[in-house]
């Protein structure tokens, strides 16, 4: 694994092989899909940290959804790469839509975890707070937020790891930046997802509260030819909670687009 | 608000335009809803503007006319502006005349559906049919709601809004029949565009209306100075003719045609027709000689 610094990002490349560009969350870095390298051995796995999260700087400009997916196209091409696999999880499913939309040749498919189109309006009207909360030096208990909302009972119950995990990653983000990405989430209006004709999957645990199956449905619907797999007793931080049925699924999907 | 009706991917869409950043945010619309372009929109009756998605760069996509296939015949109204009267009455294609050049009540004719075509389309001569191809700048009002026997007074409570049309016209087929039909109606002869704006873009007061042909200004009036304004239109249409949701009406051109010049300017294969009004934009259109 080597981590290299592409352009404003950060990234930790993996592999040889069909390049996949992996996009976590809010709240997310690179080490999300961690646990998905198992089943990617054959591929170059580039996973973002994107800009503000992690080990990525913020930039000057305040953050916003155009620039996180500039970024994202603009270190593929730095990189070599000319068609990828896009994975991403939450937030990052919306940069992925943006490439697949807008730069239709650098994508070969689509894998979208707990993916949504744009905020809901009552999420819409929470992430500002969240981003005040974040600034005033409030971040650990925007983390014990998302632990108590984000994850699946089951997970809660049996899985401390996984509940140290998130907890961890979003603590341990800059505030100004994390506050920055909700401001940018905040602002987020869907794509014309009939943009997209990448085949598309997307996976959604079944007790995501935060994007929802019925969310990923109504993608689904207006995706040409996208399937739709649900996940049990699977919260909104699938990659983390559910390993191997994230990795079943994903291998599968790459399984099918790559013959 | 500026609609377009555009195509990306082979698939139609309805959205707001945004001239400062030069895109186009595509309404939430199921396909088959899309299909009948800025009808999707007025046919809401008060539903609402559906949710606009995320803008597109203008270059990405390809507009097309604002209704692309109308439900009816495009209303149009003739000699509406007084030295358009004049030029035309003189010019012995107007089988109107003997009733003196200015009428006294609106002249009403159509133009079948399937005359419109975008901007930027190729509007075909056929020289086997017609060698006396004409150019008409007209604002066209697009109605909201529909109405019988509607008032002068209430005429703009009916009113969606507006785009542009270049009436084009065979004047040697206008003239061969009383009727105006068959010269106004010949394929492609309805550029409109390049999108649609709501009543409350334009100044009907002021704006300007202008028509370039190969960049040479021919046209130059304003709106205001129709004969019939646009609540006379819409009342004596209506007086028992129930106007609907989509109908298109074409208020005349003024003076500058083609036939108002001796010799007369007519179309030739490659000219390319420019339609401006203030406050909609310009409507462009190449005319091409079809291949025998």
């Amino acid at each position: 694994m080597t981590t290299v610094s592409v352009g404003t990002l950060v990234a930790e490349v993996q592999g040889d092989g069909f390049p996949i560009v992996m996009m976590h969350g809010l709240g997310g870095t690179s080490n999300l899909f961690h646990p998905q390298l198992a089943v990617l051995g054959s591929y170059r796995v580039i996973r973002v940290d994107l800009p503000g999260a992690g080990r990525s700087p913020r930039p000057l400009e305040p953050l916003s959804m155009e620039a996180m997916t500039s970024a994202v196209v603009t270190a593929m091409r730095s990189l070599g790469v000319a068609r990828a696999h896009l994975v991403g999880h939450s937030m990052g499913t919306i940069v992925c839509q943006r490439i697949a939309a807008d730069e239709p040749g650098l994508v070969a498919s689509l894998a979208l975890f707990g993916a949504l189109p744009e905020p809901a309006d009552a999420t819409r009207e929470a992430l500002p707070k969240r981003a005040k909360l974040a600034r005033s030096g409030g971040i650990s208990e925007v983390a014990d937020q998302i632990v108590a909302n984000g994850l699946s009972a089951q997970t809660r119950e049996t899985n401390p790891a996984a509940v140290a995990y998130v907890r961890e990653s979003i603590m341990r983000q800059d505030p100004e930046s994390y506050a920055q990405s909700c401001e940018a989430l905040a602002k987020v209006r869907a794509i014309d997802l009939r943009l997209i004709d990448a085949p598309t999957l997307l996976a959604t645990g079944d007790a995501d509260t935060v994007n929802p199956v019925s969310v990923a449905q109504a993608m689904t619907d207006k995706i040409k030819g996208a399937a739709l797999r649900t996940m049990d007793r699977c919260g909104h931080w699938s990659t983390i909670e559910k390993v191997q049925e994230c990795n079943q699924l994903l291998a599968d999907f790459l399984r099918r687009v790559d013959r | 608000m500026r609609v377009a009706t555009f195509s990306i991917s082979g698939e139609r869409r309805v959205g707001l335009v945004d001239l400062d950043n030069e895109t186009v945010a595509p309404f939430d619309l199921p396909i088959e809803r899309a299909a009948s372009g800025l009808l999707a929109l007025i046919d809401r009756n008060g539903a609402g503007l559906p949710g606009a998605l995320s803008p597109i760069p203008l270059s990405r996509v390809s507009l097309e006319a604002p209704i692309p296939v109308p439900r009816r015949n495009i209303f149009c109204v003739g000699k509406n502006y007084y030295e358009h009267a004049h030029e035309f009455s003189k010019s012995g294609f107007d089988s109107s005349a003997a009733a003196g050049a200015v009428p006294k009540n609106p002249i009403i004719f159509s133009k079948v559906p399937e005359t419109v075509v975008a901007n930027h389309a190729e509007v075909i001569i056929d020289k086997t049919v017609s060698t006396a191809i004409d150019y008409e700048a007209e604002l066209a009002v697009i109605i909201g709601k529909s109405g019988r026997g509607i008032a002068r007074e209430n005429a703009f409570d009916h009113v969606w809004g507006y785009t542009m049309v270049n009436d084009v016209t065979a004047r040697d087929l206008q003239g061969r029949y009383s009727q105006w039909l068959i010269g106004k109606s010949q394929d492609t002869f309805c550029p409109m565009g390049p999108w649609a704006v709501t009543k409350d873009e334009l100044d009907l007061d002021n704006a300007a209306i202008r028509c370039f042909v190969n960049g040479e200004l021919r046209q130059n009036s304003k709106i205001a100075l129709l004969i019939f304004d646009i609540p006379t239109i819409i009342a004596t249409l209506s007086e028992g003719l129930t106007l609907y949701p989509g109908d298109i009406i074409a208020t005349g051109t003024p003076a500058g045609v083609g036939i108002g010049f001796d010799p007369p300017k007519y179309l030739k294969g490659g000219d390319v027709v420019r339609v401006e009004i203030d406050g909609i934009g310009a409507l462009e259109n190449r005319f091409a000689e079809r291949a025998s």
